[in-house]
């Protein structure tokens, strides 16, 4: 199918259902979808493939949205217009048509529950649809959204954190070096941060004694330090 | 061919993503800092959402990204996924065009991926992804030119995943490794593995992957630091050790190249002789578009040219490539480094090389003495299906282009 007529047949369907399944039903005639879909989904591609028809089908109207396209203005006819209109939806069917292999690789009950591509992130936390839409934000205000004051005080918030990571002195049985304290200051405070790697050679420590220290304690630690100052 | 185009995809925010961002960037001490943590909270969400479409669950608060003390100290957008790994979400502003990887996000984590976000904060754009790097000699950025397709990061977490169970299963040489390496954690190990598997020809990998092994051992007391990064005493280990780590090494890589299909993933290929058609894949530029000598002077030859920007720590150079057509089935292809970003001259030492993909036999090779101003290494009498890369490397860090005729 040239680019011109699956354009079109892609305009069409998304007012018509009936277009929506011819279009469905053409991924399969596409030469690049074959092309660009890992080899290692083969085994999996005709188990795959009516399930992948099916959500093309149903969410055909979501496509233009995922890739910032203006299908009612496009002009199917302009060739730069329809190929990039073909190069989108490609991706979008391909994309699909991974997930989809991935599914029936690994066996579909293992499954979490998916969302949208469409809806907004975070939107499965709870409340409706209107709740989810967030007040207009610009880039530009990031900067003034604390006022002076309110840095002035986290700054302080922070000088007595440094002040009380001072007393986090637990370290794992053997490597007495190896204290919350010293992790924290060389992973934090210093500039650059340390690897882990380097950390655990110059304080002469496995490298999984010292990140599984950083995991299980000094992140805990830190954690109720800073509830503790922020709550004086 | 096999490269699907890159496209952007868009993910709308919630208020939810808004509200905590709001909330984590309140407890900041910069204008700087504020913004930071918004926009590496936003670009968390955006990627979890990504991911819970693919049906692969992530933890949000397992990520130091919501530590409320380890985001004041450090610029993290981590994103856990369960007994996997870490993904780390890197905005990118307006106006830019590479990611930054700060010293702490350039270990355990599986992939890097860029998030695109506009003045208007009501949607992102997620741009790519580049898979792990190497974190002993980690790139200060990463150009958005050099990601590969977010759809296609599906392949390569299951890659990853097949690599993972392998080192789990009762295989001998699974075990092996897993025994040598029993302080590190699975998924660092099979990230690593398929960072050496992708970046190293299969003649290459046999030392990369003994080093890595190497790298990884119990260190011993005499260690010592080159250039920041971590060397264990390997000029006093014994040469029966190395080669044991090297054979264990090739029996692995060999093992997962047979779980991998043989290819490294979404590995850019460039087919010259498409060149000759017009046809080009985006991050190879015209040549009078990147390299200031060639803007006054019209092409003059029947050869045809690209030029791909390469970024080796701190220092740029630009690759050319010219492929022309010697007689009915010849192709004669000249590679030519020159500095670049402002650079007069290339860094001293920097080396260019061909190597026959098929044998991994060196082909051609050349190294800048000081001052030089570009150096060449030209293939000639390549035919149709020939596939070669070109290694360009200096001290530590190298990058390989692959292409085929």
């Amino acid at each position: 199918m040239d680019d011109a007529s699956l354009c079109q047949l892609i305009r069409e369907a998304l007012h018509s259902p009936q277009k929506a399944e011819t279009l469905a039903l053409a991924i399969d005639q596409l030469p690049e979808v074959n092309r660009y879909l890992g080899q290692g989904w083969m085994p999996y591609y005709d188990k795959a493939l009516p399930v992948t028809e099916r959500d093309v089908k149903r969410n055909i109207n979501k496509f233009p949205q995922n890739y910032r396209l203006n299908l009612e203005t496009t002009d199917c006819k302009n060739p730069s217009d329809a190929g990039n209109v073909r190069k989108k939806f490609i991706s979008w069917v391909v994309m699909i048509l991974s997930r989809d292999c991935y599914d029936v690789k690994r066996g579909q009950k293992n499954r979490p529950k998916t969302v949208s591509l469409s809806d907004p992130a975070g939107i499965n936390q709870g409340g409706t649809i209107e709740d989810t839409i967030p007040d207009p934000q610009s880039l530009n205000s990031l900067e003034i959204i604390l006022a002076e004051e309110e840095l002035q005080e986290n700054q302080e918030q922070q000088k007595e954190l440094k002040r009380l990571i001072e007393s986090l002195l637990c370290h794992p049985n053997g490597y007495p070096h190896c204290t919350c304290y010293e992790l924290i200051q060389r992973r934090l405070l210093k500039t650059p941060s340390q690897q882990w790697m380097e950390i655990a050679i110059e304080l002469e420590t496995p490298y999984g004694t010292v990140t599984s220290h950083w995991n299980r304690k000094c992140k805990k630690r830190l954690e109720e330090i800073s509830k503790n100052s922020s709550n004086k | 061919m096999k490269n699907i185009d890159k496209c952007e995809l868009t993910i709308l925010l919630s208020k939810q993503a808004h509200q905590d961002a709001h909330k984590f960037a309140s407890q900041q001490s910069t204008p700087e800092k504020v913004k930071q943590v918004y926009t590496n909270t936003l670009a968390v969400y955006a990627v979890r959402h990504f991911l819970q479409w693919l049906g692969i669950e992530t933890d949000l608060s397992a990520g130091d990204s919501w530590h409320p003390v380890i985001r004041c100290f450090n610029d993290m957008a981590d994103l856990v996924i369960p007994d996997f790994g870490k993904l780390e979400c890197r905005p990118v502003l307006p106006g830019q065009t590479a990611i930054s990887i700060p010293p702490e996000v350039t270990e355990e984590r599986i992939a890097y991926i860029a998030v695109q976000f506009q003045e208007q904060l009501n949607e992102v754009q997620l741009l790519g992804f580049y898979p792990a790097i190497d974190p002993q000699s980690p790139p200060k950025t990463i150009e958005i030119s050099r990601l590969q397709p977010i759809e296609t990061l599906i392949d390569y977490i299951d890659r990853l995943e097949s690599a993972q169970l392998f080192l789990q299963s009762d295989e001998e040489v699974a075990i092996q490794v897993m025994e040598r390496l029993a302080d590190q954690p699975i998924s660092e190990i099979a990230t690593q593995l398929e960072r050496i598997y992708r970046t190293y020809n299969k003649y290459e990998r046999r030392y990369a992957g003994g080093e890595f092994l190497a790298s990884y051992m119990p260190a011993k007391p005499d260690f010592a630091f080159r250039g920041g990064a971590p060397i264990v005493d390997r000029e006093g280990s014994d040469d029966s050790q190395k080669t044991e780590l090297q054979d264990l090494a090739e029996e692995l890589l060999e093992k997962l190249d047979e779980i991998w299909g043989g290819e490294p993933i979404n590995q850019p290929v460039e087919v010259l002789r498409q060149w000759l058609e017009g046809i080009f894949r985006e991050d190879w530029q015209p040549k009078e578009a990147v390299l200031t000598a060639y803007r006054k002077s019209a092409e003059q030859s029947q050869e045809v040219s690209r030029v791909k920007l390469i970024e080796l720590g701190s220092h740029v150079v630009a690759l050319l490539v010219s492929v022309s057509l010697d007689s009915e089935n010849e192709f004669s292809i000249h590679l030519r480094l020159y500095p670049a970003a402002r650079a007069i001259h290339l860094p001293e030492g920097i080396q260019l090389t061909a190597v026959d993909d098929e044998s991994g036999e060196v082909l051609l090779q050349t190294q800048a003495d000081e001052k030089n101003d570009w150096i060449q290494i030209i293939v000639e009498g390549g035919t149709q299906g020939d596939r070669f890369s070109v290694k360009v490397a200096f001290g530590d860090i190298s990058i390989t282009e692959y292409f085929a005729i």
